[in-house]
């Protein structure tokens, strides 16, 4: 291990765990309200491919992230009103909407295919001396430096105000939370809008600050994994950190190995994630079903 | 990761399958009519590449609203 494929390690465990930190973060603000939402990709997809298509017309990758943060704000609207408005099956709902998540983001993204744009502005602190360690390790987008902030946020609006306690509460016992005069369902439609402006956010960051192209199916199962990342957290916005960094770090490590020509089959490499995500479920699988929302995955229909 | 490229569509597939077994909602023959109504379904993703110049993944619009609608149903007593 030299000192280089370490730092690339990281680098792309930084750059690629900002994305799924977004997403694992939206995810489990739905899931604290009780709320599975399988459509995870689906809204990443949409703000990926909006995401893109937005930077390329308005050459301003800012007003890109702006508009893939209202358009997986609106797709997981669709969701919030059939598991919420209508309590829809979650698990089917969900499908659902990655369904329409991959048709539409193809749909949007076809014009934009091969096209070229610009991407976040790398910020470099200006005392580092260019290619050195330290700037390869500390210069990034916006987004990057913003998903720690972000973690911290929803960690104290979880478990620090009022509102979150509230979420919380509707996510153990939507019935409960009725009974002491909160509204189940408006805290399920507050938790769904977030989690879809910051799923359409992750989306955003792989297009037009990873990839810089636009592909069908780009994310390729980064939504899935973030589902899992939440598991992995014990539901903890300050654990999802961690996590984030650990299977970005998976898939940098994946990318290092690759290209220093290591006699790794790559197929191999492309399971780790995997691999990592279902050890650590067996592992400590009992204390995290123990940590889960109680009310995860039931529709709330109503106190007769 | 509905593309032409197989390896893909075989993972589609087998999501499309788990919503089928909903659907079907635990009697086996409906999963014989659920099976024939997405295969139609996606021939029709095939038919709007050739004729219209569409990506294929377009066809999961079509099959997504479907279920929305289906999903929107009052007192639906399946998969609950």
């Amino acid at each position: 291990m030299n000192t280089a494929l370490v730092i690339g390690v990281l680098a792309t465990a930084i750059m690629s765990g900002a994305s799924l930190l977004y997403a694992t973060l939206g995810e489990m603000i739905g899931e604290r309200a009780g709320i599975v939402n399988l459509g995870l990709e689906g809204i990443m997809l949409i703000g990926a491919s909006t995401g893109f298509a937005a930077t390329a017309l308005t050459a301003n990758p800012y007003v890109g992230v702006v508009a893939a943060a209202a358009a997986g704000a609106a797709a997981n609207l669709i969701f919030a009103y059939l598991v919420v408005g209508r309590s829809a099956n979650q698990l089917a709902a969900g499908l659902s909407l990655m369904f329409f998540g991959f048709g539409l983001s193809a749909l949007l993204g076809r014009p934009f295919v091969g096209a070229l744009t610009h991407s976040l502005p790398r910020l470099t602190l200006s005392g580092l001396e260019p290619n050195g360690i330290a700037a390869r390790l500390l210069s990034h987008d916006i987004l990057v430096y913003l998903a720690l902030p972000v973690a911290l946020l929803i960690w104290w609006l979880l478990f620090r105000t009022r509102w979150g306690l509230q979420l919380r509460a509707v996510g153990e016992d939507p019935a409960v939370a009725f009974a002491a005069g909160l509204k189940p369902n408006v805290l399920r439609y507050q938790a769904l809008t977030i989690a879809g402006v910051l799923g359409g956010i992750g989306g955003a960051h792989v297009s037009v600050a990873l990839a810089l192209t636009w592909v069908e199916g780009m994310t390729a199962g980064r939504g899935f994994i973030a589902i899992a990342l939440v598991i992995f957290a014990k539901w903890n916005p300050l654990w999802a950190v961690a996590g984030a960094l650990l299977f970005g770090g998976a898939e940098g490590l994946q990318l290092q190995l690759q290209a220093a020509g290591a006699d790794v089959s790559p197929f191999i490499m492309n399971m780790l994630p995997y691999l990592l995500t279902l050890l650590v479920l067996v592992l400590w699988g009992w204390s995290r079903q123990l940590a889960a929302p109680a009310a995860l995955g039931r529709s709330f229909v109503g106190v007769e | 990761m509905v593309t032409a490229r197989p390896k893909l569509r075989l993972v589609w597939a087998s999501f499309v399958a788990v919503l089928i077994a909903w659907l079907a909602a635990g009697r086996p023959v409906q999963i014989l009519l659920m099976a024939f109504l997405f295969a139609i379904i996606t021939s029709a993703g095939d038919t709007l590449q050739i004729t219209q110049g569409l990506p294929f993944a377009v066809v999961n619009i079509l099959m997504a609203v479907i279920l929305f609608i289906v999903l929107a149903q009052p007192a639906r007593s399946v998969g609950r």
